[in-house]
């Protein structure tokens, strides 16, 4: 048993949201951390190294000494290389406020295992190691504007509180990113970081909520779910299509041709949402389901460098 | 033009017309498309056609295959109406099979009969598409066993109808139904299968052939090696019933010498076996005197000595059946009459009891009573028999108020059975009553105005009146005299239905063409041999819209596969 204790649940949905982590995912997870890519101001000490010069113990670098300067800094093994008083300067470790935005519109409950189910077990997994390293960790589920929120939280021991939080969340409603988007940038304070955990169906599309996340100065990092039907369909003949969120409805006959034209047009509003976020110098992850949650946190994210 | 041969029009609409609701039925209860959640439908409005466009292109889709379907069910209804090339709408042809007795001939094994039904079935499947067959049976008379049709089932079927019968074959007889039947038919002709042993009209052939008939036959059997009983005939003797004389004529058919074992038998009892030489094409009669013991079957049978195959073996058995002799008790009412005794005893089926007349008291359980110049008081409740019956009596038919002296047979009443072929006009009487016959007796002979022999009826039973006593006259030194009172008997006791005279000639013959030897009685046909060749289906419409109809699903499976269609 890991250090987690938690008490079964009743329904085989939730059993399967309690079985969030293992053993060895735990004690790996134990061993990462988010690396912000900005240096943020925090209020308390946490395990994070910050680029402000402090108190901390890792050394940073060296500047002259000046009059009133702790001369218990002055690094005497350069004087005596150089003739010169230097002083040591050492980095800050602060805490990071991380804000997760996770997709709960109609959409994310297609495919198997849904969207939505893997949003939560990388939610839950994103903030466990937040709350590991001692950062400020909050949840926003989102549809078309927040629909629910875990108030910022700190401490190992609050992940129950996550648990207990992304467990009831159900895919429901149509997608607005701009509106959470909106509502997150007004009531947070300060820098931070968000990453949001959609499939980025949006009607009226996800560039005008992430250019909010930007304009706040949020880190921002885009992690997108794809389910492999999304590309690839499959379909063939006689098809009645709903969309998941409008309900709009369309008879169409799938002709291969058909297919492969929409496999193109699937690709390219991929190619276009990733020009975006390279353009604006947001980091995008596209995850696909077939990929274990596990893996995703481990491989993907840590070569995309959001973890250390 | 194309015509249908298996379904008139009626039908073939009907079929078509079931078919295509069927057909549009299937189609409206089709599934319904599957229904798909899709995340986002918008990306795939962006690579469909407008919506009224892709409406419309969805309905002719939907309507085109439709179409497709309803074609291909067309065409297969069309092909199942039997379709014919009316070019070659044609012939029609009229097989008469022979049947007859002659046919049973075994000459080509397993017989005629069989051969001519083989060369039936060769006729039905080598025929023309488009040609149509009534299969009919010939014998006396004409059997239609089927209608005119080119469905070969149903002419291959009635050839299991077909009958042989023990007759001979009216010729005439098919080719008056052929006319009959084949009238306004285009292109007829007549298939006559047989082997020409038949009876015809000459003047019907020239008729036929100026109604434009085609007339063929088709000749069956090889030869004939055949012996058999032209006719068998017996008759009893005028003298002597008991006695049979019979005549059997046979024939043979042979080119060849043959022997042969005549055989008679009465009652299944061997009466006489004789061997026969024929010579080739003989005919002989062969007679048999004084033939005793022949009861009332008899039976002649010809078969070739040593066993030998005979080609029709049924023409070697001929019977008849004579009329049963029955037994009469005769009560002879008599004082020593010698005469009349003696022609009594020559008939072995009469029992004759004889009494005087003093001792007479009535012929209860006689056949009949014979008053030999007597009348009794009381008329007889048998039928009696009057020689010279004395007046005055009740008994007696008559008055006879005086006598006539030498009376002669010189009146006889005309073709009267009991004195046909007797020779009674130089019988010398001595003398005669005056018989005075009552109304309704039938004066039978007499000696001008004066009856001699008188029938009638007393008491309501008959009686024959001879109005002279026999023995002063020479009528009993006469061959006549037995004759006419066994004769009598026979009259006065046969009972109703029965013929009282059992010496006629009984004969059976066997009437039309005698030989067996086979024949063409119209012009003769090549006998069909080769089957069909496979290639003639391709020259079938129904193969052409068979395959049409399976090309255009194959194409219409394509192009659903690509979703041309649905």
């Amino acid at each position: 048993m890991g250090p987690f204790s938690q008490p079964k649940s009743a329904a085989p949905g939730d059993r399967a949201d309690d079985e969030l982590f293992d053993d060895a995912f735990q004690k790996q997870l134990e061993l990462l951390a988010i690396v912000s890519r900005r240096v943020m101001s925090g209020r308390i000490r946490a395990e994070r190294r910050s680029r402000s010069l402090g108190s901390g113990v890792e050394l940073a670098d060296f500047r002259e000494y000046s009059a009133g300067d702790d001369y218990r800094r002055i690094d005497w093994n350069a004087y005596g290389r150089l003739g010169r008083l230097l002083l040591r300067l050492y980095e800050t470790e602060e805490d990071v406020r991380v804000d997760l935005l996770i997709d709960c519109s109609r959409s994310m409950g297609l495919g198997t295992p849904s969207k939505l189910v893997y949003a939560k077990k990388l939610a839950a997994a994103l903030a466990y190691v937040s709350l590991c390293h001692l950062d400020r960790v909050s949840i926003r589920a989102f549809r078309d504007g927040t629909h629910r929120t875990l108030p910022v939280t700190r401490g190992k021991h609050r992940i129950f509180a996550v648990f207990d939080f992304l467990r009831p969340l159900r895919a429901e409603g149509p997608t607005g990113l701009a509106a959470a988007s909106a509502e997150l940038v007004a009531k947070s304070r300060g820098r931070g970081i968000v990453i949001v955990l959609s499939d980025l169906y949006d009607p009226h599309g996800v560039e005008r909520g992430i250019d909010r996340l930007r304009h706040a100065k949020l880190d921002t990092h885009v992690v997108q779910l794809v389910d492999a039907e999304d590309a690839e369909p499959g379909l063939r003949g006689d098809v009645d299509l709903v969309d998941a969120e409008t309900g709009e409805r369309r008879t169409v006959t799938v002709t291969p041709a058909l297919a492969l034209r929409y496999q193109r047009a699937y690709q390219a509003r991929q190619e276009a949402i990733a020009r975006f976020c390279t353009d604006k110098r947001v980091s995008l992850f596209v995850l696909d389901t077939r990929v274990s949650p596990q893996d995703a946190m481990l491989r993907i994210l840590r070569r995309g460098g959001l973890l250390r | 033009m194309i015509d249908f041969a298996l379904l008139g029009a009626a039908e073939l609409a009907g079929i078509v017309l079931a078919a295509s609701l069927v057909t549009i039925a299937l189609y409206l209860l089709k599934p319904r498309p599957i229904r798909v959640v899709v995340p986002m439908l918008a990306l795939w409005e962006s690579v469909l056609m407008p919506r009224p466009s892709a409406a419309l292109l969805s309905r002719l889709r939907s309507v085109g295959s439709l179409l497709i379907a309803l074609l291909v069910v067309v065409l297969l209804a069309l092909a199942r109406g039997g379709p014919i090339w009316s070019a070659r709408a044609g012939k029609h042809t009229l097989v008469l099979i022979d049947a007859g007795a002659h046919m049973q001939a075994r000459d080509v094994l397993p017989s005629r009969l069989r051969s001519a039904i083989d060369q039936a079935r060769v006729l039905i499947d080598t025929r023309a598409p488009g040609d149509q067959l009534l299969i009919a049976q010939l014998d006396q008379s004409v059997t239609p066993l089927s209608a005119m049709t080119s469905d070969p089932r149903v002419l291959h079927a009635a050839l299991t109808a077909l009958v042989s019968e023990p007759t001979t074959t009216d010729l005439s007889a098919g080719l008056r139904f052929a006319r009959d039947a084949l009238h306004g038919r285009a292109r007829s002709e007549v298939v006559l299968i047989s082997d020409g042993v038949a009876e015809l009209d000459p003047h019907l052939l020239p008729a036929m052939k100026a109604t434009g008939i085609g007339l063929r036959q088709l000749v069956i059997g090889a030869r004939s090696e055949n012996v058999r009983i032209r006719a068998l005939s017996a008759r009893g003797y005028l003298l002597d019933p008991s006695q049979t004389e019979i005549m059997v004529e046979v024939e043979s058919e042979s080119d060849r010498s043959l022997s042969a074992i005549l055989t008679l038998r009465s009652d299944g009892r061997v009466l006489d076996s004789d061997r026969l030489e024929l010579a080739p094409h003989a005919r002989r009669v062969h007679f048999y005197d004084h033939v005793g013991g022949v009861a009332e079957n008899l039976d002649a049978t010809l078969a070739l000595e040593g066993g030998a195959a005979d080609d029709l073996p049924g023409d070697n058995h001929a019977s008849i059946t004579l009329p049963a002799r029955r037994h009469r008790r005769v009560l002879a009412v008599s004082e020593a009459n010698r005469y009349l005794e003696a022609a009594l005893l020559l008939d072995e089926t009469l029992s004759v009891d004889r009494i005087d007349p003093a001792d007479y008291t009535g012929a209860a359980g006689y056949d009949v009573v014979v008053f030999d110049a007597f009348s009794p008081d009381a008329l007889p409740t048998v039928a009696a028999i009057y020689l010279a019956p004395p007046p005055g009596r009740g008994g007696s038919p008559f008055e006879a108020p005086r006598v006539v002296a030498r009376p002669r047979f010189d009146t006889f009443a005309r073709d009267h059975r009991l004195i046909e072929g007797l020779a009674l006009r130089d019988v010398n009487i001595a003398e005669a009553l005056v018989l005075r016959p009552s109304r309704g007796d039938e004066i039978i002979a007499a000696s001008g105005n004066v009856p001699l022999l008188v029938a009638g009826t007393r008491n309501a039973r008959p009686f024959l009146a001879l109005s002279f006593d026999v023995r002063r006259s020479d009528l009993p030194l006469r061959t006549a005299w037995p004759l006419l009172l066994l004769r009598s008997i026979e009259v006065l006791t046969a009972r109703e239905g029965e013929t009282a005279i059992d010496t006629a000639m009984h004969r059976v013959e066997r009437t039309g063409s005698a030989s067996l030897a086979p024949r063409a009685l119209l012009p003769r046909a090549r006998a069909p041999t080769a089957p069909p060749s496979r290639l003639s289906t391709l020259r079938e419409p129904w193969f052409w819209l068979i395959a049409l109809a399976a090309l255009i699903a194959i194409v219409e499976w394509c192009t659903h596969q690509r979703r041309w269609t649905l």
